[in-house]
């Protein structure tokens, strides 16, 4: 075990002290250090107005995490920052449940861990799996895996929902995530219409579970390929609010700006040349309204040395 | 009389003649194998899109959509039909998805009864919605004397009107 430090900077000046109460709730090794100090592992940013330069300067700092709230309407702001910036977990200041997500956040990093489809669940919970061999599968078998989610106390909308956010992921774990021993991507630039067979070191799979409150689904594929510039490249063009079609180079930032308007939390684990799996999910609200207006949150753990 | 214009495993394009104008309707599934070949080139006076079958719309077939609408050119006025909810949030996000000769005609939009606890999508015309306040609507379903909710952000559901208006 490891004990963290976590430098906080936030306008509401009892959200530290809370913040501190949960910890020791927790019984975590984690240090809340001062605003001189410098050794931070951990930077808990409040996003209310435009960075300053004091901030900037923490922002780019070498060896630690950052968990920035934001809110609402900022997300133009972030799509800039985040070119700029590697902010690990996004979350929103509206977030009733933020306290829980942070001492989530730091448990994980302090056991080295991920954040698994089991683990949100609970670990009673039945996950169901399906594997994606060849191009030709993907719709049917996302039919059959739709028609099998229960969709009581869920919005209409949800299988909608359901199946273009996992037809997005699984295609992109399909034909982007491949490389061969180079590194180079095998089948980015193959013809989409032609059927593609996966050799079985390459399928993709899809898990899924859920709660009374939660529908929550993985999708992984066996590379890792996706590498910290360029997964913060697609977050920050996922987050612009008009996606420009001319980003032709910009592919998967329209894939995730499709699933940023379906799912409330994302969430990436990368394991740099093992898997990357995406984590969604999706309260179940009844009414599209409140499904808009939710909280939504994104978090991104790379594999740490 | 409509015949299929296009076809793939997913998806199918039926057309069919109004007066001077075609329509294409599409149903399915519009994704990376969506090919616009077969559609473009036709030079009627006017275009009409029905979307009332689309189930998924991915972001290759985005790029695919942009691209063949880009492919008819501004010269022919466009009109968008029948758009449900997943094509109006397209239309929102990504720029070039409605071009600037194209109109939304029609399309659904999310309406809730809180009497009778259902939701329902109801087809709304962009002129119902001059001043970008959803319209009144009663419950389908039960004899509620209270209007339906509308059930989502009117100045995020209805931007491609506002979009349309600044033009
Ligand atoms: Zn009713």
């Amino acid at each position: 075990m490891k004990n963290l430090k976590c430098k906080v900077i936030h306008s509401d000046s009892e959200f530290t002290e809370s913040l501190e109460k949960k910890i020791q709730e927790n019984s975590l090794p984690v240090e809340i250090i001062g605003q001189n100090e410098t050794d931070e592992n951990y930077l808990i940013l409040d996003f209310k107005k435009n960075p300053t330069d004091e901030i900037k300067a923490l922002l780019s700092k070498k060896d630690k995490e950052t968990i920035l709230f934001i809110s609402e309407d900022k997300d133009s702001e972030l799509s800039e920052l985040l070119k700029k910036y590697p902010v690990q977990h996004v979350l929103r200041d509206e977030d009733d449940n933020k306290l829980n997500l942070i001492t989530d956040i730091l448990n994980t990093n302090i056991n080295n861990e991920y954040w698994s489809l089991q683990k949100i669940l609970g670990q009673s919970t039945q996950i169901q799996e399906t594997l994606f061999k060849k191009s030709s599968d993907v719709n049917p078998l996302i039919e059959k895996f739709v028609e099998s989610v229960d969709l009581s106390n869920a919005f209409k909308e949800i299988p909608t929902y359901l199946t273009q956010t996992v037809n997005e992921l699984v295609t992109n774990a399909m034909f982007n995530a491949p490389v061969d021993g180079d590194g180079k991507a095998k089948y980015r630039s193959m013809d989409k219409r032609k059927n593609l067979d996966l050799l079985p070191c390459e399928y993709v799979t899809l898990k899924y579970g859920a709660s009374d409150s939660v529908l929550a689904f993985s999708v992984r594929d066996q590379f890792g390929s996706l590498n910290k510039e360029t997964i913060y490249q697609y977050l920050s063009r996922g987050l612009q609010e008009i996606i420009r079609h001319e980003d032709k180079d910009g592919g998967a930032g329209l894939g995730l700006a499709l699933i940023r308007q379906f799912c409330h939390r994302l969430i990436f684990n990368i394991s740099p040349g093992n898997f990357t799996e995406v984590i969604c999910y999706i309260d179940k609200m009844k009414r599209f309204k409140l499904h808009q207006t939710h909280v939504k949150s994104i978090h991104v753990f790379f594999q740490k040395g | 009389m409509s015949e299929v214009v296009y076809e793939n495993e997913k998806l199918k394009v039926y057309m069919a003649s109004e007066g001077a104008a075609i329509k294409f309707s599409f149903e399915g599934c519009i994704d990376e194998d969506f090919h616009c070949e077969n559609l473009v080139g036709k030079n009627p006076a006017e275009l009409h899109i029905d979307f009332k079958d689309v189930k998924v719309i991915n972001s290759c077939g985005i790029r695919e959509w942009v691209n063949f609408i880009e492919k008819l050119g501004s010269a022919v006025p466009i009109k968008y039909n029948n758009c449900p909810q997943i094509i109006v949030q397209q239309i929102n996000m990504v720029d070039g998805f409605l071009s600037a000769n194209a109109n939304v005609e029609t399309f659904f939009a999310p309406y809730f009864c809180e009497e009778c606890d259902s939701e329902h999508v109801i087809l709304l015309k962009g002129s119902d919605v001059a001043t970008g306040v959803a319209p009144t609507q009663k419950c389908p379903d039960c004899n509620a004397s209270e209007d339906m909710e509308f059930d989502a952000i009117e100045k995020q559901y209805f931007h491609f009107l506002e979009i349309k208006k600044s033009a």
